[in-house]
């Protein structure tokens, strides 16, 4: 079948090196030259599916984070996360987990999470004796939850491709992003807990907590007001998502320049500039799997796919099951951008037909690709953690393997067979409909 | 991709925007079945619908292309602004009149047929959707009266007809995509939107919206059409199974659009929705301020001989 | 060698690269002032820019293209090289140029598919149903955005091969 030929295409080449939005063009020629597409409808097909001011969120978010990461907000929010969980054996690494979570509710992208997170925490790790494999694994398995707590510019584009409400997306991993943080913090304390090198923090007395209190929570203030104006902004009624998206971007600014100090006007035209490429970079390859999608759907991609399942079994949970093993070996093997753009459009109507949410599949989806990041062979987050902690990635392989095996895997089950984990925020914000 | 020809056999991709369950995308599947019986299937229709082609500016270029070779869609205006023609405010008041501006031998009709034709397209008929209303999720004031305001914001569809006819009503307009208008009432950065008939209010607004006014000002309308090229291809014989097809379908269309109203007001008012009613006579000054204040305006667009004569159609 | 060096000093290859910096930073400044610009005008002036968005989404075209372009001249875009780590230095560099070569075949065949694509706009002139805006405007972005990809791995592809037989040479010698 040529359309299985075409998918695997994308997926040698893109094992060959050849960068990803190429590998899209590559399969849709082949597609053009055997089945004689004509290339003067999909070109346009592509610009027309990009012609929305929803899409435009995601360059948004991406500044919001370049800002915020270059701003020098994330000290202040660490140091404020520290005054309630720094203080047991293996505490540090807490605070990295849910600093890491507090960060995501600013910046949509796991990178930046990373980068901001990465750039404080290892340090401090290091300094406190905390052995460096285990803490760059559990930084980089926690830095996915960037995009877990919204807003996240996955489920941007996981609504964009699906026709969802993007505000309903972004409340579906909330659930599954609390879970993943608790399992996270309670690995760490527990494969902590007899580490003789850690040094742990004494405790402080009440007056010299609150005076921290107020001290550190003064200077994390202005971090903390952006969550506050992008989703208040959003479930407040004020903005639409892309809305909200500049404003941050625009708060981010001064915040950036005089609040933190750093940005000044030699790197900030330098953040822009990097973060525009970022964004060229993903909406390229937006632009060519669009193309590659309204293939698949002329060739009746879908369709084919769910007849194959379905001859396997028909109970919506097994199918469900076999969906997240081939969204895992696509994790395993794409960024999370190029794989949720391939696994929309192929695998929703798939699981829609079958009768499960279109919001409960994007928890589930986001969940998946997001562990996606940290899977090897391709778990770019892994890596860049690896650069970011200065360790070796064979020091972080077996700490990274428990993480995922006990907090990623679990959180994936729990989101996937208990849709209510999912569910529940969107129906509690949004009401009856969803 | 492009239709095979061989042993005369020739399937035609049909495009359309509506979902599975709305009758628009049902017709075509009837029509579907006669065609593929009526021609001993020498014609097959391949149907897509609910956009999986693309939306309806798309699916229309390809139309015109021979990329895809029919479709029930919006007949977009971004080739030529004179097939918005059909969505004029207050074209019509009542369900019959609208379906006799919108069938074949009226002047509105004809002036979408060139239109179409001069871009390679044929104009099969025109499908009668439903008449338009506002729903809102509070009450504005002085509803039932035109040209006063109604201290109320609600969301357009980026088409000058549509700003105008809502603004002249009263309303304050906000361009928001369609998609975030369902979480936009809802939040309340609008109040309301216009755009659907009381059909789509029910089915994907009405947990949003507290108040439905059939203001029937506009005419939702879709267009049956085919690619000049195919359908020169297709034999005489079989060109006229597919119009019978298709001519039944869209006759019942505005029937069905009338009855489909009066049943989804219900439902609306049984979910909970107030409908703020509007008596005949009030429909009549309706029309006439909106005809005579907002058709000026558009006069720039459509050409004031062309509402000149639209308006004589209506006497 | 030279020839990539001459190149890349070229007062042509740096007004190129400059003018790309120059319109990411003045698009990127203008979607967001005129996304936020939208809400001040909503809550203050209780007014609203009809077709705004059409005017936003033509600059947000030129970021994209502009942007993905730039991706290319600075090898940014995302890849997944699992088996070159796995191949000695002159199998790598191989691999390199035959990636490189594919990424510009592909560039230059999408770049005179957008051609394709730029003339029937202009030919037809279809345009935006708001503010109607020609649909060119934004369009041409895609051309530009390829002829620019096609220029850059060109050049990269050259620079590679060079490499590749200088290796080879190396070996010779
Ligand atoms: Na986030
Ligand atoms: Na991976």
């Amino acid at each position: 079948m040529a359309i299985t030929v075409a998918l695997l295409l994308i997926i040698i080449t893109l094992l060959l090196g050849l960068p990803v939005p190429f590998c899209f063009m590559l399969s849709t020629t082949f597609m053009v030259v055997t089945h004689g597409y004509d290339p003067s409808f999909l070109l346009p097909y592509g610009f027309s599916q990009m012609s929305s001011i929803v899409l435009l969120a995601i360059p948004l978010f991406i500044m919001v984070g370049g800002m915020m990461d270059r701003g020098g907000i994330g000290t202040s929010l660490v140091n404020f996360v520290e005054i309630f969980v720094g203080r047991i054996k293996g505490g540090l690494g807490v605070v990295a987990v849910v600093s890491c979570a507090v960060f995501g509710s600013i910046s949509g992208s796991c990178a930046a999470t990373l980068s901001c997170i990465g750039s404080i925490m290892f340090p401090r790790l290091r300094e406190k004796g905390y052995p460096m494999g285990h803490s760059a694994a559990l930084v980089s398995c926690a830095a996915p939850l960037g995009l877990l707590i919204p807003p996240s510019s996955q489920m941007i584009l996981y609504a964009w491709v699906g026709q969802q409400s993007v505000l309903a997306c972004f409340l579906a991993t909330v659930g599954p992003g609390i879970v993943l943080m608790i399992l996270l913090s309670l690995l760490n304390l527990i494969m902590l807990r007899k580490d003789p090198n850690i040094e742990v923090v004494p405790v402080m007395s009440r007056g010299e907590k609150l005076s921290m209190f107020r001290d550190r929570g003064k200077r994390a203030a202005p971090a903390l007001f952006m969550p506050f104006i992008v989703l208040g902004g959003i479930y407040g009624g004020i903005m639409t998502p892309t809305e909200a998206a500049a404003m941050a971007v625009l708060y981010s600014i001064p915040v950036g320049f005089w609040v933190y100090r750093g940005l000044n006007r030699g790197n900030f035209i330098e953040v822009i500039i990097e973060t525009a490429t970022t964004t060229g970079v993903v909406m390229l390859m937006m632009y060519c799997i669009m193309m590659l999608s309204r293939i698949y759907v002329q060739e009746r991609l879908p369709d084919m796919i769910i007849n194959t399942l379905t001859a396997v079994s028909t109970n919506r949970y097994v199918i469900l099951f076999m969906i997240n093993i081939f969204m895992i070996i696509i994790g395993m093997i794409m960024d999370d951008v190029s794989a949720m753009l391939l696994c929309t459009p192929i695998l929703l109507p798939v699981v829609t037909a079958l009768g499960v949410h279109p919001i409960h599949f994007a928890a589930i989806i986001g969940t998946n690709l997001g562990m996606g990041n940290v899977t090897p062979p391709t778990a770019p987050t892994l890596y860049f953690g690896g650069r970011m902690a200065k360790t070796p990635v064979s020091q972080m392989m077996k700490p990274a393997l428990v993480f995922i095996t006990f907090a990623w895997l679990p959180t994936l089950l729990a989101v996937t067979y208990l849709p209510e984990l999912a569910l529940w925020l969107p129906r509690l914000v949004l009401g009856g409909r969803i | 991709a492009t239709p095979s020809l061989a042993k005369d056999k020739l399937t035609l991709k049909v495009a359309g925007i509506s979902a599975p369950e709305y009758r628009g995308t049902k017709s075509l599947y009837t029509i579907k079945d006669i065609v593929e019986k009526g021609t001993e299937g020498r014609i097959i229709l391949d149907i897509f619908p609910a956009n999986q082609l693309g939306d309806y500016t798309q699916v229309f270029e390809e139309i015109r292309r021979g990329t895809i070779e029919m479709g029930l869609i919006f007949l977009p205006s971004q080739f030529d602004v004179m097939l918005e023609v059909g969505s004029l405010p207050f074209l019509a008041e009542t369900g019959e009149g609208m379906q006799e501006q919108l069938s074949p031998g009226s002047y509105v009709y004809s002036i979408i047929e060139d239109s179409l034709d001069k871009l390679g397209v044929r104009l099969l008929r025109i499908y009668g959707d439903g008449f338009v209303g506002v729903g809102l999720a509070r009450k504005p004031k002085d509803p039932v009266k035109a040209g006063t305001p109604k201290d109320a914001m609600i969301r357009v569809a980026p088409l000058a007809v549509y700003k105008e006819t809502a603004e002249d009503l009263g309303f304050r307009t906000a361009s928001i995509p369609y998609a975030d208008t369902y979480s936009a009432i809802q939040t309340g950065v609008c109040d309301g939107w216009i755009g659907g008939s009381s059909q789509i209010n029910y089915l994907s607004f009405r947990d949003v919206i507290k108040y439905y006014i059939p203001y029937n000002c506009l005419f939702d309308q879709t267009g049956y059409i085919i690619g000049k090229d195919i359908w020169n291809k297709i034999s005489p014989e079989d060109q006229k199974v597919i119009l019978d097809a298709v001519n039944e379908q869209a006759d019942k269309s505005f029937a069905d659009s009338n009855a489909e109203d009066v049943e989804y007001q219900e439902k609306l008012a049984e979910a909970g929705v107030e409908i703020i009613p509007i008596s005949g006579s009030e429909m009549a000054e309706l029309a006439e301020y909106i005809r005579n204040t907002t058709w000026p305006k558009l006069e720039s667009t459509y050409g004031k001989e062309t509402l000149d004569k639209i308006k004589e159609s209506l006497q | 060698m030279n020839l990539i060096g001459s190149i890349k000093r070229s007062l042509f290859w740096k007004s190129i690269l400059g003018l790309q910096r120059i319109l990411l930073v003045l698009t990127s400044l203008f979607v967001v002032l005129i996304m936020c610009a939208e809400v001040v005008l909503r809550y203050v002036f209780k007014s609203d820019l009809f077709g705004i968005e059409e005017i936003v989404v033509i600059a947000a075209f030129w970021l994209y293209f502009m942007g993905s372009s730039y991706g290319v001249f600075e090898k940014s875009h995302v890849k997944a090289d699992i088996i070159p780590q796995m191949l000695r230095p002159r199998a790598r560099a191989l691999l390199s140029v035959l990636v490189n070569f594919t990424v510009s075949a592909l560039c230059i065949l999408f770049t005179v598919w957008a051609v394709g694509m730029v003339r029937y706009c202009i030919t037809w002139m279809p345009r935006t149903t708001g503010l109607r805006i020609p649909i060119y405007i934004s369009q041409s972005s895609v051309l530009l955005g390829y002829a620019l990809m096609s220029m850059y791995s060109i050049v990269y592809f050259i620079e590679d091969l060079f490499v590749f037989v200088s290796m080879g040479r190396e070996r010779e010698a």
